[in-house]
């Protein structure tokens, strides 16, 4: 059981251009991100319903304290001072480009924190948008847990290569 | 023929060994005056511990999940 790599979840995606028609909207601010620990081994090509929060590998080893409670926090609520983190989906040189203000959260006591799952909170299903490996186990005490997004954003597709 | 320390030196003046591998420590103060100590690893995550309160914070520097295509045509 290890996280290696971040990822998209191809059945979301699947689910999103099919007659499925799942109603992922990546501007709104009720996604949450949740942390798990390295005990999870994610599968991006898992099935619609284990590529979701509390099913599949996620349905265990999520990692949650003071500050950030079960089932994540809300993108309306994760940047510094409460601040929403204000997604933005936009173009840019022909690739799809998902970004959003850094993450703050204050007052966190997390141990072993390994990766974060972004995933659509409002929807059914939770169903997992993005994982991002934070590389190694981190643990705050009574701290800030931030994310700094890189400058390319925080997903990008590359429609136009 | 091994490399000296000064063969070594050399190659670092001329930035072939750029940057030394493993976590790079910094100490800073926070605007209360308390002293931190900054632990940043080599992925750029950064551990930040304070002097007082018990406190710890963590900085995680992520990166961008890029998802690239090729356009091809391909016929039978």
């Amino acid at each position: 059981m290890s996280v290696t790599a971040s990822g998209l979840f191809t059945a979301t995606w699947q689910d999103i251009l099919d007659a499925t028609q799942l109603a992922i909207d990546l501007s709104l601010t009720s996604h949450k991100l949740a942390h798990f620990s390295n005990s999870i081994t994610p599968d991006f090509d898992a099935s619609a319903a284990n590529a979701a929060y509390g099913a599949g590998q996620y349905a265990s080893n999520e990692v949650s304290g003071t500050g950030w409670a079960a089932g994540g926090v809300a993108l309306s609520a994760i940047a510094s001072g409460g601040a929403s983190a204000s997604p933005t989906l936009t173009v840019s040189s022909g690739s799809l480009v998902y970004d959003m203000n850094d993450v703050a959260v204050s007052g966190t006591t997390l141990t072993n924190a390994r990766c974060g799952l972004l995933y659509a909170d409002a929807l059914a299903g939770n169903n997992a948008i993005l994982l991002v490996n934070y590389g190694g186990d981190y643990s705050t005490v009574n701290g800030i847990f931030g994310i700094t997004w890189a400058a390319g954003g925080v997903f990008t597709l590359d429609l136009t290569p | 023929m091994n490399g000296t320390p000064i063969d070594l030196e050399k190659l670092r003046s001329l930035s072939v060994i750029s940057r030394r591998s493993g976590d790079r420590v910094s100490y800073g103060e926070r605007s209360d005056g308390v002293k931190v100590k900054h632990t940043t690893d080599e992925l750029g995550n950064r551990v930040t511990e304070h002097a007082k309160g018990d406190r710890q914070d963590v900085l995680i520097n992520a990166p961008t999940v890029q998802v690239t295509t090729a356009t091809r045509e391909v016929r039978d």
